[in-house]
Order: structure tokens, then sequence, then C-alpha cells
């Protein structure tokens, strides 16, 4: 119930403003991908009708015949984009210090104050990313252990619908490890902006509070997910149309899909916040009798 | 069937009845045709699963088909490939085809001894026998046996040769081994060569790209092995009976092959159909050895291996045998997937891969085109792959398109759409060297090149053909090749003539550019454009430039004005370029070479047309499609 309640209530005017900060920097992380597609594309095909004539080839042969010819494009593009992909994480980082403030303390929702609580907080939530790896090194090493270990077992046993089950039992499994870790990572930092303590506190309290409320928070999660996986289809059939309408309007309803995305992400973080404040924290004090080092 | 002691079960071979003449082929072209048998095999043969062991012995009965004598006979020992690392098969897997990888290190190897060979009314030839390597010299490999005679076979003579000899049965590789209790034997007994007509013999090692020639003959073959395997062979079955040891016996006999193959696992879930062919007065039985695990793809197997069936005997001339085994491994077995013998194929199923990705039926309709080129056409595999796989592989396409309908034949997914013969094209991308096709199978640079060429490059290169001279006429060519030269081994001169003979057009400019040459194909649009003249009414003077950058081959212009209307040139002098003018009321909008995609060997297809002005609405499309994927990236990724 906890955690219907905090996803309900957290529809609100600020979270859409906070989805579209976090749409307006995917669109400018966005935008050199866009140009340079475009320019790649251009390149590759020339003044020639290759695009056009899909039809007769072959979609998968005009995009053979683009990457034959514009080889060096694609992959300086291929380079660049790559190297554009951490800085978008670490501005994420910094986004997500606002975003969480303004959820926080139920600040009024204006660029400038989101950016500033996003750059004060900054310095810690990148500690805390980076803390962070040290749950998520294990879960990937976990995760891709276990892969391999599956394939051995199809390689070996060549038991098809057993590897399904299995395959599918442990996709979960490694869907839950990625949910705990990034729960951890979640309430981390909203544990560290509620003000108890440094950043090691803020983690240690962040796990200990993900441990306590795992059920609310799975609940949460799977209210994110439902709507954001329907998100998939509808975009499959818009791009389906896309042949038909212009690469602008196509543009701008893309662009509202990905709104409406990062705008179910802002409703999760948002709800995330709310979630603790009817639920028991590790106060300092309990966390100070354990000998918790404030720093890390 | 009976022996004595032993008490004889009757199996369930219950079409066997009713067949006419068991291991007899139907008159496949309505002539009593083809060459008198050159080879007799009787096997039998020992299966001890426990040791993965074989014991057999044969008799051979070869004729001496020439007007020379026989003074040596040479012996494919194939299975003698897996006896060891140092073997010529093994160093060039090694290379490419089947990679030893890591896993290959513990391999269990394999091989075949010959443990005694006498001429039956004639001296023991044991001792005489020398393992020679005619292709490389390789002295580890012991593939190739020869055995001077003292008395040479005279011309229309005939020997008779009894063998004792013994399988080790390797793990599965390259389609032959066991797994487990799955056994696959390919390439599993002593066979001759082939005597040529110049009195010399063909009789070339396993190599890792070549497969196989021999002779037309009969064969009877009856397996021993514990009861509880199912077992599918080459051939007719004619009889199970059961020893005191409990273990039984399963004879299979087939007239007009070459080769005999067979399998045996216990788990195999053994169904039958019967399928009706045009040009045949019975119907073929079908039977699926399938992996239990598999029996959802149970008819994706028979639907699609009776209709190839069906299309090659309609198009070609009617599948002549009784029977047609469609065996589908387990998938650790894999290895023993994707291969043909006479009356026998292996494919592959595996059912994480959507049923859009289409690669069973593809595999099954592939290999049962084989029993047509391979099986019953049978060019020389090692000198000349092409009239096999490449000739097979264009059927394949044309089966896929004929099978699926409109659309992607290969891959049909929401994401990836691709057709079977758009995926050979693709394969023909960044060749690191054009070769002839034309050659030997291990002279290609490495393997990949072999099967880019032999299979892709000759597949499309009939693809073209078939656009310049017409389907129609095409299958016109196939049929009478295919009829003539069925059970005699044509090369591809017989090949080059026959289409002559049926198109009445000499094509030796094509053959020689892309199949006995090195040619690459790239037609394409230099430049185009349309100037203003004074005057009334108003003209302009167009002017196209075309350029043959490769290869040459006669091509479709089409000449779009901007008022719509449309001027079509066919392009066929041999110079290097071709400039068009013309003056028109309307100026140029583009400009395409080859507009219905006629010439898929044109390996760029980018410089086959161009426009006047660029439109960017379709780079446009597609950078915002791409654009939009990298922003659900970045999503996803957002911290």
């Amino acid at each position: 119930m906890r955690a219907i309640q905090a996803y309900l209530r957290s529809f609100r005017g600020r979270t859409a403003v906070v989805a579209v900060y976090f749409w307006l920097a995917n669109l400018a992380f966005t935008i050199p991908a866009l140009l340079g597609f475009n320019r790649v594309i251009s390149g590759a095909a020339g003044d020639s009708l290759l695009l056009e004539r899909t039809d007769v080839y072959g979609s998968f042969t005009v995009w053979m015949e683009l990457f034959n010819r514009g080889g060096a494009g694609f992959r300086l593009l291929g380079f660049q984009l790559l190297m554009l992909i951490p800085l978008f994480v670490f501005f994420s980082v910094f986004l997500s210090g606002g975003a969480f403030h303004l959820f926080i303390h139920r600040a009024s929702p204006g660029l400038r104050r989101f950016l500033r609580n996003g750059w004060n907080v900054f310095p810690s939530f990148l500690q805390l990313f980076v803390t962070c790896w040290l749950i998520w090194i294990p879960l990937l090493l976990v995760a891709i252990t276990g892969s391999a270990v599956l394939s051995g077992i199809l390689r070996d046993t060549g038991n098809e619908a057993a590897f399904r089950w299995i395959a599918m039992v442990w996709g979960c499994l490694v869907l839950v490890m990625y949910a705990y870790g990034m729960a951890v990572y979640d309430f981390s930092r909203i544990r560290r902006l509620q003000g108890s303590g440094g950043n090691w506190r803020a983690f240690r309290s962040g796990i200990a509070f993900v441990h306590g409320n795992a059920g609310s928070i799975l609940f949460l999660y799977i209210l994110f997910l439902v709507p954001f996986l329907l998100l998939f289809p509808v975009t499959a059939v818009l791009r389906g149309a896309s042949r038909t309408l212009s690469p602008i309007l196509v543009f701008l309803v893309l662009q509202a899909v990905i709104w409406l995305r990062v705008f179910l992400k802002a409703v999760l973080m948002h709800a995330e916040t709310l979630i603790p404040r009817s639920a028991s924290l590790p106060s300092s004090d309990e966390l100070d009798a354990k000998g918790e080092p404030d720093t890390i | 069937m009976r022996r004595a002691g032993i008490a004889i079960v009757c199996m369930a071979f219950a079409m066997v009845s009713h067949l006419p003449a068991t291991g007899q082929v139907e008159n496949p072209v309505g002539k009593t045709t083809g060459p008198e048998a050159v080879v007799e095999y009787s096997i039998d043969a020992q299966l001890l699963p426990v040791n993965r062991r074989l014991e057999g012995t044969q008799v051979l009965t070869w004729r001496n088909s020439t007007v020379h004598p026989a003074r040596t006979l040479r012996f494919h020992l194939y299975y003698n490939a897996f006896r060891g690392p140092e073997t010529t098969f093994m160093k060039e897997s090694a290379l490419g085809r089947f990679r030893l990888d890591d896993t290959m290190k513990s391999y269990r190897y394999g091989g075949i001894d010959v443990l005694e060979v006498r001429r039956i009314g004639g001296p023991d030839l044991t001792e005489r026998m020398a393992f020679i390597a005619p292709d490389d010299g390789n002295r580890q490999d012991r593939t190739v046996m020869e055995i001077p005679l003292e008395d040479p076979v005279p011309p229309g003579g005939t020997v008779r040769l009894r063998f004792r000899f013994r399988l080790e049965i390797p793990e599965i590789f390259a389609r032959t081994g066991s797994w487990e209790d799955y056994f696959f034997l390919g390439q599993w007994f002593p066979k001759i060569g082939v005597f040529q007509k110049d009195g010399t013999w063909h009789c070339h090692q396993f190599h890792a790209s070549a497969e196989f020639f021999a002779d037309f003959g009969k064969y009877r073959v009856a397996i021993t092995l514990p009861q509880s395997f199912v077992v599918g062979a080459t051939g007719d079955p004619v009889s199970v009976t059961t020893g005191n040891d409990g273990r039984k016996t399963h004879t299979y006999v087939q007239d007009r092959i070459h080769d005999f193959a067979w399998t045996a696992w216990p788990k195999f879930l053994e169904l039958r159909r019967q399928a009706e062919v045009p040009g045949r007065d019975r119907p073929v039985e079908v039977v699926l050895l399938l992996d239990p695990r598999h029996e959802a793809a149970r008819d994706r197997y028979f639907r699609s291996v009776i209709f190839a069936m069906r299309f090659l005997s309609e198009k070609l001339f009617p599948y002549p045998y009784n029977r047609i085994t469609v065996v589908d491994p387990p998938l650790p077995a894999m290895k023993s997937g994707g291969m043909e013998y006479p009356t026998l194929i292996t494919a592959g199923h595996c059912s994480l891969i959507p049923e859009g990705a289409r690669f069973t039926e593809m595999v099954t309709i592939h290999e049962f085109g084989h029993q047509y080129w391979y099986g019953l056409i049978a060019s020389d595999e090692f000198r000349e792959a092409w009239l096999d796989e490449g000739v097979n592989t264009f059927f394949e396409g044309e089966i896929m398109e004929a099978y699926f309908g409109a659309g992607p034949s290969l891959v049909d997914l929401s994401w990836l759409r691709l057709g079977d013969s758009e995926s050979r094209r693709l394969s023909l991308r960044n060749l690191p060297v054009v070769e002839k096709v034309n050659q030997p199978s291990w002279h290609f640079l490495s393997s990949g090149n072999y099967s880019s060429h032999v299979y892709s490059r000759a597949a499309v290169f009939i693809d073209t053909l078939k656009g310049y001279l017409g389907k129609n006429k095409l299958y016109d060519f196939f049929a009478l090749y295919a009829r003539r030269y069925a059970y005699r081994h044509p090369t591809s001169r017989d090949f080059i003539d026959t289409l002559k003979e049926v198109t009445g057009q000499d094509l030796e400019w094509a053959f020689n550019q892309f199949i006995n040459g090195t040619s690459r194909l790239d037609l394409a649009v230099h430049s185009i454009s349309s100037e203003k003249l004074k005057g009334d009414p108003v003209q302009y003077r167009n002017r196209v430039r075309l350029v043959r950058r490769e290869g040459y081959f006669p091509a479709e212009v089409l000449i779009c004005l901007k008022n719509d209307r449309e001027v079509r040139y066919l392009w066929k002098d041999r110079g290097r370029w071709k400039d068009l003018e013309f003056i028109h009321e309307s100026p140029l909008r583009a400009v395409v070479i080859d507009p219905e995609f006629l010439i898929p060997l044109d390996h760029d297809l980018a410089n086959n047309s161009r426009v006047v002005r660029k439109s960017p609405r379709e780079h446009r499309r597609r950078a915002v499609n791409l654009g939009f994927l990298f922003q659900t990236l970045l999503g996803m990724l957002s911290m």
C-alpha cells in the first residue's frame, strides 16, 4: 500500500517539470548523434537513390551498402557517441541530485534552483555512485558467471526446454539483483539528502533501508515497469508508421515518447523519496553506536 | 531372415513391405539412363558404443570402366582425418571452417585402421597398403591409401576385395563422431577412389573445405548394435534381426548412390510421412529422426523437406529414391548437422531461436537440394564444388522464396528482415581477395573464402543469369542439364555447353569473368546533368555518363525525367564508359542502373543511381530513427 500511495502521490506538476529537465538533458546529448547520423548517412548515400530503393534491395542490404561506403564515418561517429555516454552518465548523476533535492524538500521546480541544488550535491552523489560499485561489481560477476554456467549447461546437455526455464528464472534473478543495486543507490542518495551523516553512513543506511523495505520497493519498481514497458510496443507502432510521415513530425512524436519515459522515471524517483517518510530509517545515533565511520 | 538359434524380430519397417523394389530407384528421367554401376559395397558393421568403436568387414566389387589397366588401387580413408592434429584436414580446420577452439584441446580423436585387405580369389594385400598424400605430401595424413596390384585390373575387368577394418569413433566434429550415446557415421568405410578415363586416380586427401566425389554403385550395409538404438541410414531398410546376444542388425540396401551414412541414438523419435511427388507413381517415404525435445519442430521439418522435394521434382525430374531420412541432431551434437548423404540429410534445430528466423527450414531445404546436385548429378566436389554448392545454394533461395512467399524468406522478425538470396550477396562483402570460383577446394585462401565463392558468389552469379535470361529459360536449362547428366558427373564445361544449347547464347564471357575468372562487377552512374536550352518551347539537353568500374554485364538503365516520364535504355556495349545525351522538354530527375535489381552480382549498389537534387527526407528519417535508439540507450544509462 505504501508503494501505491507513494506512486500515486508522485504524479505532480513538479515531477512533470523535472521530467522536462531530464528530457532536455537527454535531447542535448542526442543532438550530436542526430546530426552525426544524418551526416554519415547523407555522406554514404551521396546523391544516390539507395535509401529510396529499400523495397527493391532489402533493408539489410541497404544498411550494409551504407556501412560499406561510410565505414570510416560510422566508426568515427560510433567512437564519438561512446565518448558521450560516460559524460551523460556523470551529467545524469548531477541531474538526479537536483531532482532528489527537489522531491525531498518539496521545493519549487525552478530551473536555477534545480541546477544549483544539483551542483551542491554533485560531489557527494558522485562519491555515492562510486561507492555503489562495491555492490554492483559482485552483482555483475554473479550475473556473468551464472550466464556462462547456463550456456555451458545448454552446450553440454542440449536440453533447450530446461535451459529456457532456468534462463527465465535466472533472468528474473538478474533483474532482482539489478533492482537491488539501483535501490541501494537511490536510497543511499535519498538518505544522504535527508541529512544524516556522510556518504558512507548514507550508503549503509540505504542498504539497511532496502533490506527492511524490500517488498514495498519491489512493488514500486513493478509499478514503474508496467507502463514503461507498455511504451515499447507503442513506440514500435509509431516507428513503423514513420515511413509515411515527415521526419520532423516523427522526431516530435518520438520526443514525446522519450518525455513520457523520463516522466515515469521521475515519478519513480519521487515515489522513492516518499517511501522513507512512512518507514523507519536507522538513525544517526544508531549508526554511530555501531561505530560506522562518517566518511569514506 | 533367420540365423541358427536366433530369434527373428520383425521390426516396424511397415512401409518396406509395400515398396515395389527395395533399394531400387524409380526411373528419374524418362529413360533407363546412367552408366552401369562401377562399385558394389557389402558392409557388415558392429557398433560397440561403450568403447566408441566400430568393427567392420567389407566386400568391394570394383569394375574398371576405363580403357586403361588399373595397376594400383586407391582408397579414401576419410576417417583418418580425425586421427590427430597433424592431419591435413585438422591443420586446415584450424585455419578456418571447423575452427579448432579451446574446447578441441581435449578433443577425443579417432580414425580408421584397415586390419586386413585381401583380393577375393587372390593374394593378401595387407602388407602392400601404403598411405600417400597426393595433394600436399603431408606424411601425417592417412586419408588416402594405395595398394599396388601384381595383376592389374584390365579394362572392363572387375576386382573383388575383402576388407576388415576398425574405427575409433571421435568426438563429434565435422559431421561425424559421437556425443554421449548419439552416433553419426559419415565417411566411415574404406572407399575406393575414381579411376578416370585417362587412367589416373581421382583420390584426393580429405580437406577441410572439400567434400566428396565417387562412382555410383550398389550398397548393402548391415549395422549391428544394441537394440535400444533407433537407426537411420542411407537407402531402404530390408530387415531387422535380433541376435542371441540381444543386439539387432539393421540391413539397408540402395542402388545408384555413391556414399552411405548412418546414425544411431536411443532417444530418437522416429516419425514418418508419405509424400506424393509429381511424376512418381508411388509416394516417397519421409522419415524424420527427431531429438524428442524438438517435437514442436516436426511439421517445420516435414513441410519444408516435402516442399523442396516437390519443387525439384517438378522443375528438374522426379525424386527417384523410395525414401528420404531427415536427421535432427541433438544440440550438443550439432556439428553433425547440416550435411547431405544419399537419401539421408542432417539438418538442425534450436527451439530457443524464434520461428521467424527460418534456419531450420533453410538448412533442411538446402540439404535436400543436395540430393540432386551432390547425390544424383554428382559433380566433382573436390575440384568443381560450385556445381554442387553454388547451384544448390541458388535453388535454396528459389525454394525458400517459393515456400515463404513474398517478403523476407530467411529472417522475418520485427527488428530484422532478411531474404535468403539477400543473405548470400552480403557474404560477398569484404572478401580478402576475389578468387576463381571454379578451382580445387583446397586452393582457396581460406575456408571462409571458399564458402563465400563456392556457395555465395556462384549462387549470386546464377541469380544474375536468371535476371539476364529470364526465370523460365534458366529453369528450362536446369531441367535439361539435370536430366541429361543425372548419374553422369558433369563438369563446368557440360554446364556451360548445355546452357548455350538451351538459350542459344554464348555466355562464355560471363563464366570467364565470374566463375573461371576473378572479376568483380561494378556498374555506376558517373554523372547526370540537364542544361536548359535557349528558345521556345523550353527544352533541356540531358546528359548521362555511365561507367563500368569493374567487369562487364549488360544492364538496363532507367532514366527518370522531372515530368514523371521514364526512358529505358539497354546498356550492352562493352566500352568502359557510355555517354547518353538527348534533348527533351523535361530535365532529368534521376538515373538508375538495373532498376529491377536483376544483377545482384553488382557489388556496389550505391553508385547504381544518381539524382539531380538530393532529397534529404530519407536520410533524415533514418537519422531520426537511429538517434531515437541512442536516446533510448541514454535513458537506460541515466543514473
